[in-house]
């Protein structure tokens, strides 16, 4: 078993990490390790530094609708600080309570907000990292449309820890929808239009959930309406039956009309029918993309760099 | 540049490809920023992708820097090459090689114009989202260099949420895909890092755009108020109100008047110091509710008068109101200067009365028109380059004004880019620290820098000396 660091304070990880710890030790970094199986199942790292300890809500600017956080806060930690603002982060997850927000962005899952706010890593503005010789690094910025210097932030999300730890996030932020309801449907009349805020129908089940959210209802007579407790239950289904998913988007079309063939589900819901198996079968090939190591050997000159022995 | 190396390209692309002359350069010396200029040694035209890949080979054995350029609409010096470099043109470049319905998204050369794609798509039901203001001129490849972004950007996000995957052509001729047409968020993501990178990470041959669905409907409102300082309050309530407007975008009397009187009159409210354009889009029903609440919070503000574009037409009318103010602008005065700044929208009230300050202190004559709903702002100074003091006034009002976007929270640049014309204020925006692992970043893919060679990064001493600014330089 890998020896567990949890530093309470950044400033902890970055003494850890200046003292040469990479050097000595193959240190891959995690949140609160809900999916580390998932995204490395071959590693064998000797050191796991988690940042789940540094955990606080730094600022909410409620008017522009961003806010700043330490990467061990949780999704549902700061969806409940949100509400009062009516506010919410648009993403949704099976690891809400359990994961981290560092964890969920840097191994998203299938986020049930996309047809609303767009995918898990488009929410997230700017973040502070630690390269593994111990430099701070902060990239992106707080406000919502930025570009300037180069997108290091996408770059280092998609590493999966393997270029740089997170330790702060700056995000932005959905207004709460004032009305939410789930609605069944058979399949072949699924789903979505542009009020239909949250749709999935896994892929599986002969029926088709529809979560509407937004300022009304979806006018359809077709739809049967879910009760409280059965749409709680579904929403946790869906979202752990993709939990084990690479994830593609599914495209849903928008009926013209609201007749019922006017409603296909179209697009690439093959790929949802693929999860990744113990052995590692299904994790995209990019991650063992020759520029991953390059690019780990340009974070720190000096040649320290986070699992040292990547075995995916 | 050697008679070997322009021969070598000349036996690929022709001889009539290869642009050598004064007459045929002039046209290349600058994009729509003319604060700078280079003139290239000479400007490449190749017609397919292979000839692209097949130049960039000769150019990199030669050690020639070289930049690609799309229709020159670019805003902050970014496709320019320092003297003895080559601009590779990808005008010619220009075909939709694939249309996939039912997954929404086609496959595009880098020189198909933004504005046309959504065109040859119209019976589809389906369009490109990103909406740049020079949408009927600039590229599709260079709205991936530059992540452009547009009034509708508001809701439907940048360029970089619209871009599935790209062939490029590394400095080297190697050529590689990033990304995929399912857009997997849990793969590495070279295709998020390429897209703004400013042409000098690769240059994108072949692109996949994410097609949407067009709106069922649509209505734009307009909000007359005193001043700009009312127009931005609104803005910010209308963000804090929980409505999520497609676009929510501010122009001031002068652009009204300026509008008003070319080609591109909208029927804007002249007599208001400023207007507030908010659309919202969606299901009839949700449009009407939505509008109504919109309508409550723009009266809140004791506007002059609230308007309502409900037809096709109307819209179309203010949205190419909106979209030429540029253009008309630019018509009034030999040169101009559009900055690009960003503030949280919390702080939109004070970035305008903080650029209002500078009008009244330097005495230039300042419009603004942009993207109130992102905190985007884009201040328009009017001048005249052969007036060295003038143009050396205009830049350094544009630098107090990018330096008050980066106190109050926000950023160099929303959409424009960095190019030449921020590079000497990046080191303000970042630490030493991130700077210097970008540029170790970039060298990973451009080792020699020869791509658009610092771009996107303040260049190294002396360089700068190597562009040509107008007004001499600016950083005081």
């Amino acid at each position: 078993m890998p020896e567990l660091i949890s530093p309470n304070r950044v400033n902890e990880l970055v003494d850890y990490l200046k003292a040469g710890a990479a050097d000595k030790h193959s240190i891959l970094p995690c949140g609160n390790q809900t999916r580390l199986t998932r995204h490395f199942p071959k590693a064998t790292p000797e050191v796991l530094i988690s940042t789940a300890k540094m955990a606080s809500i730094h600022w909410i600017d409620a008017i522009d609708q961003t806010c700043e956080v330490d990467a061990g806060v949780s999704l549902h930690q700061l969806n409940e600080a949100l509400r009062p603002h009516g506010l919410c982060l648009g993403v949704d997850s099976p690891h809400s309570k359990t994961g981290t927000l560092g964890g969920l962005f840097m191994s998203p899952d299938l986020t049930l907000l996309h047809g609303a706010c767009g995918g898990t890593r488009e929410q997230v503005l700017g973040a502070t990292w630690v390269l593994a010789d111990g430099t701070i690094i902060k990239t992106g910025g707080r406000v919502v449309k930025n570009v300037a210097g180069y997108d290091v932030t996408r770059l280092f999300l998609g590493s999966r820890g393997r270029l740089a730890i997170c330790t702060t996030l700056s995000l932005r932020l959905r207004p709460l929808p004032r009305l939410t309801k789930w609605w069944t449907t058979s399949l072949k009349k699924s789903l979505a239009a542009p009020c239909v805020r949250m749709a999935f129908s896994p892929a599986a089940d002969s029926r088709a959930w529809v979560q509407t959210a937004g300022l009304e209802q979806a006018p359809h007579s077709s739809f049967q309406l879910a009760d409280p407790q059965e749409a709680e239950q579904i929403r946790l289904r869906t979202l752990e039956q993709f939990a084990g998913t690479p994830f593609r988007h599914a495209h849903l079309s928008a009926p013209t009309e609201w007749q019922d063939d006017a409603w296909e589900l179209t697009g690439h819901q093959q790929c949802l029918q693929k999860p990744i198996d113990a052995e590692g079968q299904g994790i995209p090939h990019r991650m063992e993309s020759r520029w991953l190591d390059e690019l780990s050997a340009a974070c720190c000159p000096t040649g320290l760099r986070f699992l040292k022995r990547p075995a995916l | 540049m050697q008679t070997s190396t322009l021969s070598a390209l000349r036996a690929i692309i022709g001889e009539s490809r290869v642009l050598t002359s004064e007459r045929d350069i002039a046209l290349f010396r600058s994009d729509a920023l003319t604060l700078f200029s280079c003139k290239p040694s000479a400007v490449l035209e190749p017609g397919s992708r292979k000839e692209v890949v097949a130049c960039v080979q000769v150019l990199h054995a030669a050690g020639i820097p070289f930049t690609a350029r799309g229709a020159g609409t670019g805003l902050s010096a970014g496709a320019l090459v320092p003297e003895g470099g080559v601009l590779i043109s990808l005008l010619r470049l220009n075909e939709i090689l694939e249309f996939n319905e039912d997954a929404r998204f086609a496959v595009v050369e880098p020189g198909v114009i933004n504005a046309e794609l959504s065109q040859m798509l119209a019976d589809s039901g389906l369009y490109y989202a990103p909406d740049p203001s020079s949408q009927l001129e600039c590229t599709l490849g260079g709205n991936l260099a530059e992540n452009a972004g547009g009034p509708h950007c508001c809701l439907h996000g940048m360029t970089a949420q619209h871009i599935l995957f790209a062939e490029v052509v590394l400095a080297d001729g190697t050529v590689e895909t990033w990304g995929s047409p399912t857009a997997a968020e849990d793969d590495f993501d070279l295709r998020g890092f390429l897209i703004g990178s400013e042409g000098s990470l690769a240059i994108a041959l072949r692109i996949g755009v994410r097609l949407t669905p067009l709106p069922e409907t649509a209505q734009t409102l307009l909000g007359a108020y005193p001043t700009m300082i009312e127009a931005c309050a609104t803005t910010a309530d209308i963000v804090a109100s929980g409505i999520q407007p497609v676009a929510m975008e501010t122009m001031d009397q002068r652009t009204m008047q300026v509008v008003e009187n070319s080609i591109y009159a909208a029927g804007l409210p002249v007599e208001a110091g400023a207007v507030l354009i908010v659309e919202v889009e969606g299901t009839p029903q949700q449009v009407e509710q939505e509008a109504a609440e919109v309508e409550a919070i723009l009266n809140r503000h004791e506007p002059l008068r609230v308007e309502h574009a409900r037809t096709v037409e109307h819209r179309a009318a203010i949205w190419a109101g909106r979209k030429g103010a540029g253009r008309a602008i630019r018509a009034l005065s030999p040169d101009s200067y559009v900055m690009d700044g960003v503030v949280p929208r919390s702080r939109l009230v004070e970035i305008m009365k903080f650029v209002a300050e500078i009008e009244s202190e330097t005495g230039l004559e300042i419009a603004n028109f942009f993207h109130a709903g992102d905190g985007n702002i884009h201040p328009h100074f009017c001048y005249d380059a052969s007036d060295k003091e003038l143009t050396v006034k205009v830049e350094r009002a544009g630098i107090r004004i990018l330096r008050k976007c980066l106190e109050l929270g926000g950023s160099l640049s929303g959409e424009h880019g960095i190019g030449l014309e921020k590079e000497a204020l990046l080191h303000e925006q970042f630490t030493p620290e991130t700077l210097a692992l970008m540029d170790r970043l970039r060298r990973v893919f451009n080792p020699k820098d020869l791509l658009n060679p610092g771009r996107g990064l303040p260049l190294g001493k002396g360089c700068a000396e190597a562009f040509h600014r107008h007004g001499g330089h600016s950083n005081a």
